[in-house]
């Protein structure tokens, strides 16, 4: 693993304590040891990633290099916050996991429109989810590469 | 001689006029126009009688041979008969004489034949008139000129030198031509009648009670003549009917009416519906079907008018209940699509919500059994049957709620039909469902090019369920055997999946489809109750039919039409 460095944050989109709880236990279980910011709602995560509000003082650094996004959030669904991130000349490339109960079909179309770079339903069965925690942190964190540009973009931002 | 009869021909030309103007003025009295005839033709021949050629005291030659024939030939038997024995009657008592025999047999004779020409004239054809007038007027005077052998004392040969020429010439020339007046008189007459029966015709047409008829000048739009049945219908009496403009009547105003009654005189339209106003000031619904006609050199317009208020009525009332019925459709199919939306975000919620918790704990179940095996690797056997009852509960609930969803979605969902070959995508369905369960091995036979227009997907979800309700019933029996196949039955292809399974008693047939109604215990055969209530409604979807006949164990069949 990468270790705790400028822009290793994972950002967690997450209104249900529980799943954040069990998201944060499954990260851990697979040592996954990326810091891992939590937001409540729709509003706060695009606070955070634009640096507004509460957030405006937060450190370039800890700006995330995953978003793990629910889609039903308070105030904002995660639809929005997505259409908001890529039509945001900084965030038009971070990558972005919906991570979700829902399978509808509706949902899985929107999020890809809308610029999802992928769709996981939080499956029920332990094993399960502990396994899908498992390959989305080699694989968004590990394999995945994003353009430099991006990073120099969400430093400046 | 020749002077003396010209002189008789005038006498009867005169009498020939008389005779048509007492036809005329007696028309459909036959009888009192044959003897009244017969009085002017005898006196006719009296009358000829009184400027004959005398020949000698008692021997008179005339024209009574020409009036007895044609009174006969014309005026017919009755006719022919009074004049003859007027004409007789005078010839023996007034005349009287030697040759009396002679005149009256001549008037004999012209009456006998005249009767017999009148007779076949009767019967013969318009073409043969002409011979037959010729004909009678020889034989007449070849006839008269025999009755003189009767003169007294042989005188015949003394007289049929002298009279024979002009009797053979003069006398049938006179008689064709005053034939020809009368047959000229008679075409008249029958022309006459023709036209006055074709006249009664169309009076009778017009005259009815039961069709409003008008006759209308189109330059002003009066009413020329209205018949009785448009005073029935109007309410106004003849004569203020003919006073009265069309506009009067029609609700259009005058100037409408005007360019309408163009249309009609010009052969542009000759149907037109109009609301008529009736003396009583009740508005009707009229169909008028007009044309120009022209009398008296001048055109006019006959309308014949029919009211149908109560055919208008009655469509009135089609289009209202039509209105209604779309009102109620379209209220019933926003309450429908209101109920429908909120199943919708039922269904989302049961995706979303429901599961939440149960994932929660699921997921801290995991956690808290990764604890425990931590601190205390060896699990007792009752801990571990314990984890395993809460992680198959877990299990049935989230197919629980899958199942709900679908069973939900299934009814809101859009069909999206294609040509579906339904053999392959049975194929496709079993081998998903054998390479679930390994352990099951049914002999599957599925006949080939089974083909159907369907929403593939939602019959994939129907043929899964039903497959693996087959395979499920079948488990227990040695040589499971299931085979999917069709039939035509009642002009409907009907598709079959047949098992030998344990099958059910069909006195619980009717609860098969109903959710969360299981016949089997969920211990043998575990399920959710739920799966052929989707498999009814993908197929009530596609407005086919679905039922199933059965043999506790011998096996089920479960039959389906796709609709359409």
């Amino acid at each position: 693993m990468n270790g705790i460095g400028e822009f290793q944050t994972i950002l967690l989109v997450e209104d249900n304590p529980d799943d954040e709880e069990l998201t944060l236990l499954a990260f851990k279980n697979n040592h996954i040891a990326n810091s891992i910011i939590v937001v409540h709602d729709g509003a706060e995560a695009l606070d955070f990633l634009f640096r507004r509000k509460a957030y405006a003082n937060r450190d370039v650094r800890s700006t995330p290099r995953l978003v793990l996004l629910d889609l039903k959030l308070p105030k904002l669904s995660g639809l929005d916050v997505l259409i908001e991130l890529r039509n945001n000349e900084m965030t038009r490339f971070l990558p972005v996991v919906v991570l979700t109960t829902s399978n509808q079909d509706e949902d899985i179309i929107n999020s890809y429109k809308y610029g999802a770079n992928s769709f996981i339903r939080k499956p029920v069965e332990f094993s399960k989810f502990n396994e899908a925690i498992k390959s989305l942190g080699l694989y968004w964190l590990v394999l995945n590469e994003v353009p430099l540009s991006t990073k120099t973009a969400l430093a400046k931002g | 001689m020749v002077l003396s009869i010209i002189q008789n021909i005038s006498i009867i030309i005169a009498a020939e006029v008389l005779y048509h103007f007492l036809s005329q003025s007696f028309s459909g009295k036959a009888y009192l126009i044959a003897i009244l005839n017969g009085i002017l033709f005898g006196l006719t021949a009296v009358l000829a009688m009184m400027t004959p050629f005398r020949f000698e005291t008692g021997i008179i030659y005339d024209g009574r041979t020409i009036v007895i024939g044609i009174a006969t030939l014309f005026g017919g038997p009755l006719t022919g008969s009074i004049a003859s024995a007027i004409a007789a009657g005078y010839r023996i008592f007034i005349v009287g004489g030697t040759g009396y025999l002679a005149g009256v047999l001549s008037i004999l004779e012209a009456f006998v034949i005249g009767a017999i020409f009148n007779r076949i004239r009767k019967h013969a054809k318009l073409a043969h008139e002409w011979p037959i007038i010729v004909a009678a007027s020889m034989l007449i005077h070849v006839f008269m000129l025999l009755a003189q052998l009767f003169l007294p004392n042989q005188r015949w040969r003394l007289v049929l030198p002298v009279i024979s020429p002009v009797v053979l010439t003069i006398y049938p020339i006179g008689f064709i031509l005053i034939s020809t007046l009368f047959i000229e008189a008679e075409k008249k007459a029958q022309a006459h009648k023709e036209l006055e029966a074709s006249e009664e015709r169309y009076r009778q047409i017009f005259n009815n009670r039961h069709t409003v008829m008008l006759i209308v000048d189109p330059q002003t739009g009066a009413i020329i003549d209205a018949n009785p049945a448009a005073e029935v219908y109007y309410g106004y009496s003849h004569e203020i009917l003919c006073r009265m403009k069309v506009a009067d009547l029609n609700t259009l105003s005058p100037e409408e009416v005007r360019q309408e009654m163009a249309r009609a005189k010009s052969f542009q339209k000759n149907a037109f519906q109009f609301r008529h106003r009736l003396a009583s000031g009740e508005i009707r619904d009229v169909e008028v079907f007009s044309g120009p006609i022209i009398f008296s050199g001048k055109q006019y317009l006959y309308s014949i008018v029919h009211d149908i208020s109560e055919k208008m009525e009655a469509k009135r009332k089609i289009v209202e209940m039509n209105e209604n019925l779309e009102k109620i459709v379209s209220r019933r199919t926003e309450a429908l699509e209101s109920a429908n939306l909120e199943l919708e975000s039922f269904a989302y919620s049961v995706s979303h919500d429901l599961r939440a918790p149960l994932r929660a704990i699921e997921g801290f179940f995991g956690f808290l059994m990764q604890e425990i095996a931590e601190i205390n690797p060896s699990l007792s056997d009752n801990a571990r049957h314990y984890q395993e009852r809460i992680r198959f509960n877990i299990t049935k609930m989230n197919l629980l709620i899958d199942d709900l969803l679908n069973l939900s979605r299934i009814g809101t969902q859009e069909l999206s039909l294609q040509s579906v070959d339904m053999s392959e995508l049975a194929k496709e369905v079993v081998n998903e469902l054998q390479s679930e369960n390994p352990g099951r091995r049914a002999a599957i036979i599925i006949d080939p090019a089974m083909t159907c227009v369907a929403d593939k997907a939602l019959l994939k979800i129907a043929l899964t369920n039903l497959f693996s309700n087959a395979l499920k019933y079948t488990s227990t029996v040695i040589q499971p055997a299931i085979r999917f196949s069709s039939m035509d039955k009642d002009n409907e292809r009907v598709y079959f999946i047949k098992d030998n399974g344990i099958g059910f008693d069909m006195q619980y047939a009717g609860k098969l489809f109903t959710p969360f109604q299981k016949l089997h215990s969920d211990k043998r055969y575990p399920g959710t109750g739920i799966g052929l209530s989707i498999v009814r409604r993908v197929i009530s979807k596609h407005g086919g039919k679905i039922w199933a006949e059965a043999v506790p164990d011998k096996g089920a069949t479960f039959y389906f039409t796709l609709g359409g």
